[in-house]
């Protein structure tokens, strides 16, 4: 069950929420490119976002993950009862492999 | 680090094997090696193109099709249905389009050049063919995607202004043999500005809407904006074609000065993404899509003054140069330049190998070096063409043959990074 946080929405006005422990985007409604490309980008980016980012999406968003290797971050993913994606993504440990372009 | 798994989940669907838009990407490259070395090899002939069979007209052909249409096809097939989320009906369809398409423009294209009438039109045929798949598989995708409206819009649009251009190609073939065309140099001034400005260029313009966001990651244009710049671009085109077609000086006039205004929307609208994207920095490509866009607006203004009777010979020649060689050209290799190692990436992630970052393969120093020299080539070859002197079109086609071929380079260099890297095998998928 996911809540709404305290937070400056990501892409405009997509809301960021809590969800198990982690800030979490539902991006189930949201199909215009690249908007959740940028919403996830720009979670992520933040300073105070944390180690982990979960995403519910409806669709596998396959140009998201070049993006996340530049930035140094790792993903899981499995499918929601509805049908859609759940990403569990991670920050490596290590940090950015290098300078993102 | 972990890495990801195999990317399942409908994303195969959409995510094609890669030698589909790759091998469109080739032909691309060899084509673009092909129309540099062409134009070196027979100067005269670009500084004084007039139209008519022989290595002036195989060039501009190795670039429209060769260059240009190849790697649309390329492009289409795969970034549309990533973007959309709407997988094409047939891969197997693009393959054989690929079949008719490459050696059918490679047939065309020599056949221009040595003036075999029997060449080009076997040529000419297999190249419909392979556009006929194209133009079916891409207008299905574009319809089921009808929600994605820019693309759908634009991309309908050109789709139309390809089948336009393809039968205004076919007549002017088979007049080659016969004659029978009153009108031949405007039929083939009509056929350029629609499959230049209008398959082409209403194409760069409707997967602008969705590149350069991406590329920059910024938000997208507004759906109003759009609307007007797809107003104006069609509406400058109808009205330009007519014009040059019936020779109505203001007609055509009309026509550029709406194309104009068109093109000033659009670009507000990418400058805009660019300024307010989270990517600052993106590199050479950032360059070759600005002075892209540069040589729009010049080749729309050079447009104008022609229709308006200030030039006579080299203006339609400069026209011609600046919108294929100027804008479509190099828009086209700032966005492969980013698309590649993007496209790479992500088909390595397909694979379930531990995925290259896209950065890791763009070597800045390849991509300085080919945009210096294609720089070159296009100020030599556009002054050549304006004094109609042989000696810096030849030049210039030196310039541009060293630039496609480090251009190559850096392609077979993805290519050999991704298909040469070890396969770690992991999944990460939890059903």
């Amino acid at each position: 069950m996911s809540e709404t946080v305290k937070r400056a929405p990501v892409a405009g006005d997509i809301p960021v929420l809590w969800e198990s422990g982690a800030l979490c985007l539902d991006l189930r409604g949201i199909d215009t490119p690249p908007k959740p490309l940028v919403a996830i980008v720009e979670l992520i980016e933040r300073a105070d976002t944390g180690d982990t980012v979960r995403v519910l999406i409806a669709r596998d968003p396959i140009n998201l993950y070049p993006e996340l290797l530049e930035r140094g971050w790792s993903w899981t993913k499995e499918r929601a009862e509805d049908g859609s994606l759940r990403l569990t993504l991670t920050r490596d440990a290590s940090g950015p492999p290098g300078p993102g372009r | 680090m972990s890495f990801p798994g195999t990317v399942l989940m409908g994303a195969q669907a959409r995510l094609l094997d890669p030698t589909i838009p790759y091998r469109y990407f080739a032909a691309a490259l060899g084509f673009h090696i092909l129309l540099w070395a062409l134009i070196a090899a027979f100067p005269d002939d670009a500084a004084v193109f007039a139209g008519g069979s022989g290595p002036g007209l195989a060039a501009l052909h190795s670039l429209t099709l060769g260059v240009l249409t190849a790697t649309a096809m390329g492009a289409a097939f795969q970034m549309l249905p990533v973007a959309t989320g709407t997988p094409l009906r047939s891969t197997r369809a693009a393959r054989v389009a690929s079949w008719f398409f490459i050696p059918g423009t490679g047939l065309l294209v020599w056949g221009m050049a040595v003036a075999e009438h029997l060449l080009m039109a076997l040529g000419g045929f297999a190249v419909a063919l392979g556009l006929g798949i194209f133009l079916v598989l891409i207008a299905e995708v574009l319809w089921r995607a009808r929600a994605f409206e820019p693309l759908s819009r634009f991309g309908l649009t050109a789709l139309a202004a390809l089948l336009v251009g393809v039968a205004l190609g076919f007549v002017l073939i088979i007049d080659h043999d016969h004659g029978f065309l009153d009108e031949r140099a405007r039929t083939a001034a009509v056929h350029l500005i629609v499959a230049g400005f209008g398959f082409m260029g209403l194409l760069a313009l409707g997967f602008s809407h969705v590149l350069v966001p991406l590329f920059a990651l910024a938000q997208g244009v507004p759906a109003g904006e759009s609307r007007a710049t797809f107003a104006l671009s069609a509406l400058g085109l109808v009205a330009g074609g007519a014009g040059v077609y019936h020779g109505v000086s203001f007609l055509a006039a009309g026509g550029a000065l709406l194309g104009l205004l068109g093109a000033a929307l659009h670009l507000r609208g990418m400058a805009r993404c660019l300024a307010t994207g989270m990517r600052k920095n993106l590199g050479v490509s950032a360059l070759l899509l600005r002075a892209g866009w540069g040589f729009l607006v010049t080749s729309l203004v050079v447009g104008l003054v022609t229709a308006l009777g200030f030039f006579e010979m080299q203006g339609p020649r400069l026209f011609a140069f600046l919108a294929l060689f100027g804008w479509l050209l190099t828009f086209l290799l700032g966005v492969l330049q980013r698309i590649l190692p993007f496209l790479g990436s992500m088909n390595a992630t397909g694979a379930g190998t531990r995925p290259p970052r896209p950065s890791e393969l763009a070597p800045e120093g390849l991509l300085h070096a080919h945009a210096l020299l294609h720089a070159l080539a296009l100020v030599l070859v556009g002054t050549g063409i304006g004094l109609e002197a042989a000696l810096p079109v030849r030049l210039g086609g030196f310039a541009g043959l060293v630039g496609a071929v480090i251009y190559a380079g850096f392609a077979l260099r993805i290519w050999w990074l991704i298909h040469g890297r070890p396969r770690v095998t992991t999944n990460q998928e939890r059903p």
